[in-house]
């Protein structure tokens, strides 16, 4: 495993960027301590990270790590007890909830393990959800709808249906419609292939790369899955609550590529 | 902020409905336990009022300016009553009457009246709503002749028994020397009224009307059975009661008929306030009702409450689609609710209110207007909006990032 250091000292992910451009998601010195009942937990203990625009990086870690605290965080779902979060360069660390709201359904599209998709709302519905805050009119919401669709590789043949009469694979691409349908910056994935066979995971990962190519989506996946990992641009390994290390990802070792 | 929310109320609202039709069977059934308080207050309400209007309408018909004086068994009233009477301020006329419960044949059928021997200009003066349908009122000093009611002539079919012209005997009986003797006397009918509709205290559909001499010379009366006075307008009753009352005290019972009306109507004010303190009750357990059900709903979408906040929505958006889904509960509730309380409304007014001692039967359609329902939808609401904010404040509450690991 090679190991680029450089990067982890300075949190810089500069891949295929040019220096100073705004990054758009920044940690630095997070901190996070929760309470469970009298005990207390440090999730997260100085984690400073740069995503920059373009960037597709796979965070891994042992299960406990801060992964998710991380992912939640940086997500604007929790707030951090100390340090600063930057969102396209502005400090968003002590917004309001209905500020932190606004800027997630604008600037942030999440995907999940359990794909989290309302079971009784149908396809359309389901994608259509992150508009409704919005206000958008019917008409533009159809068309975004019908859009996030296709680059999300589904049919529409899905969209009047419930999401449990759709597969594993295919719930996830819904969900990642769901993602991408209010046009974020930022993807955020817990998970993703989690739930998955592995050939369904490999369709998987290979929207996630043709999604941060072709529509310049810029993409941060959290997993455990190595498969996964090695697809992305970047890998960074966090335990303890710290990014420790990161490392060039090997194509080859990319489940997109291995079992297409 | 709150423009924007107003915008996407509608959007709220189908979700919510959605929300709504996941557990049927538990929206049902909360929605018919909303449904009772609306129902109730509906069908008792309005029954009470139809007939409470019903009631009122009635006694203003029989005379608003009417003064009955009633002596009771120890005072016998005399021409010297009818002179303190008349000079009275506000009194336009006075006239004494007599009166007796009679049986009368309908066919083979004895049904019971009520016989009045009364000055019958005044009396048909001071109640405008009597008419004559055939014939005419008898001349003062032919006391064989009378009019009769119309449901002496006619039986509740239609068929005729009696007209202008034929004789119609009265069975009645009186005590003499402490023992009862019965009487049959026979009457030439001059007279037919017009349907006068159930009333108090005199029935003219079922009376048969005598002129006051009848009362000693046909009937055998010595003592007269009231003093009937009627004022010069209504606005003179009250005080004159009042007055009258303590002039004669025990003597005499004095009855007007403002009075009656002011006393069912007090008595209806009681029965709305009972059946709205009783409606709380329905209400206060539907109140509670909603809040288990959301509860229990927000319990199990607080996944999904987690995805709505990631996804974007902010607590106010969250709190409203919750709120949302109590209201429609509510409103199907309360049309479900009025809607039967109408229906049950008219069922128990068919059955009718018997006043006992009357025989009275009193039919009124039930009294169901507009603002009532109005009102009843809105406290409904109301309800449905208190039960649903501890349901809205906890998912408003819920952590996002703890509610997407919710199992």
């Amino acid at each position: 495993m090679t190991r680029d250091y450089r990067a982890v000292d300075g949190a810089e992910s500069t891949l295929g960027q040019s220096p100073g451009q705004v990054p758009i998601l920044e940690l630095r010195d997070v901190h996070k301590v929760y309470k469970v009942g009298e005990v207390k937990v440090h999730a997260l203990r100085g984690l400073s990270v740069r995503i920059m625009p373009g960037d597709f990086v796979a965070v891994m870690g042992p299960s406990g790590s801060g992964k998710s605290t991380f992912l939640n965080i940086a997500g604007l779902l929790d707030v951090p007890t100390r340090g600063k979060v930057f969102l396209l360069g502005r400090d968003v660390s002590r917004l309001n909830e209905v500020a932190r709201a606004r800027i997630r359904n604008r600037v942030i599209g999440f995907v999940f393990q359990q794909f989290n998709l309302i079971p009784r709302l149908t396809i359309y519905e389901n994608i259509e959800m992150p508009l409704i805050p919005r206000g958008l009119p019917r008409r533009e919401r159809k068309k975004l709808v019908l859009k996030a669709l296709r680059e999300a590789e589904g049919d529409t043949s899905w969209l009047p249906k419930k999401p449990l009469q759709l597969s594993g694979g295919q719930q996830q691409r819904v969900a990642i419609a769901r993602a991408i349908v209010g046009r974020p910056r930022l993807i955020l994935a817990d998970e993703p292939t989690g739930a998955l066979d592995r050939a369904t995971a490999a369709r998987i990962a290979a929207l996630f790369i043709r999604l941060n190519r072709e529509e310049k989506l810029t993409i941060v996946v959290v997993t455990h899955d190595p498969e996964l990992a090695h697809c992305a641009r970047k890998i960074l390994m966090i335990r303890d609550g710290r990014i420790v290390g990161a490392e060039a990802p090997q194509p080859q070792r990319c489940i997109a590529y291995s079992r297409r | 902020m709150t423009a924007s929310l107003i915008r996407i109320l509608p959007d709220l609202a189908r979700y919510a409905a959605k929300a709504l039709t996941e557990k049927k069977l538990r929206s049902l059934l909360t929605i018919v336990g909303i449904a009772i308080g609306p129902m109730a207050l509906t069908a008792i309400l309005g029954v009470v009022q139809g007939y409470s209007n019903y009631v009122i309408n009635q006694l203003e018909g029989l005379g608003q300016n009417l003064i009955i004086l009633v002596p009771s068994a120890n005072y016998d009233m005399s021409s010297s009553d009818i002179a303190f009477l008349r000079d009275l301020p506000g009194v336009k006329e006075v006239t004494p009457f007599y009166s007796l419960r009679a049986k009368a044949k309908q066919g083979v059928r004895d049904i019971d009246i009520a016989i009045y021997a009364v000055d019958l200009d005044v009396f048909f003066h001071a109640l405008g709503k009597l008419r004559l349908e055939e014939g005419s009122l008898p001349p003062p000093g032919d006391t064989a002749s009378a009019v009769i009611g119309h449901y002496i002539a006619f039986d509740e079919t239609g068929t005729r028994y009696y007209r202008v012209g034929d004789v119609l005997t009265l069975t009645y009986y009186s005590f003499k020397r402490g023992r009862l003797i019965q009487h049959s006397i026979s009457v030439i009918v001059a007279g037919v009224l017009a349907e006068f509709g159930n009333a108090f205290f005199v029935n003219p559909d079922v009376t048969v009307f005598l002129p006051l001499d009848a009362g000693p010379k046909l009937l055998g009366m010595k003592k007269w059975s009231g003093i009937i006075v009627v004022a010069d307008s209504p606005a003179y009753v009250e005080n004159l009661t009042k007055f009258l009352r303590e002039v004669y005290g025990e003597r005499a019972n004095v009855i007007s008929l403002i009075e009656i009306s002011k006393v069912v109507a007090s008595i209806t004010a009681a029965m709305r306030f009972i059946t709205i303190a009783a409606g709380s009750a329905a209400f206060a357990v539907a109140a509670t009702g909603i809040a288990a059900t959301m509860i229990t709903s927000v319990m199990e979408r607080t996944r999904e409450i987690g995805v709505l906040k990631a996804i974007g929505f902010t607590d106010a958006e969250i709190v409203t689609s919750i709120i949302l889904e109590a209201i429609l509960m509510s409103l199907l509730g309360s049309a479900f609710g009025i809607a039967a309380g109408v229906a049950a409304a008219y069922a128990l007014s068919t059955r009718g209110m018997v006043l006992q001692g009357m025989q009275v039967v009193i039919r009124a359609p039930p009294e169901i207007t507009l603002p009532m329902i109005v009102k009843t939808i809105a406290l409904t609401i109301v309800i449905g909006v208190l039960g649903s904010l501890l349901p809205a404040h906890r998912a408003a509450r819920i952590p996002p990032a703890e509610a997407l690991r919710y199992e």
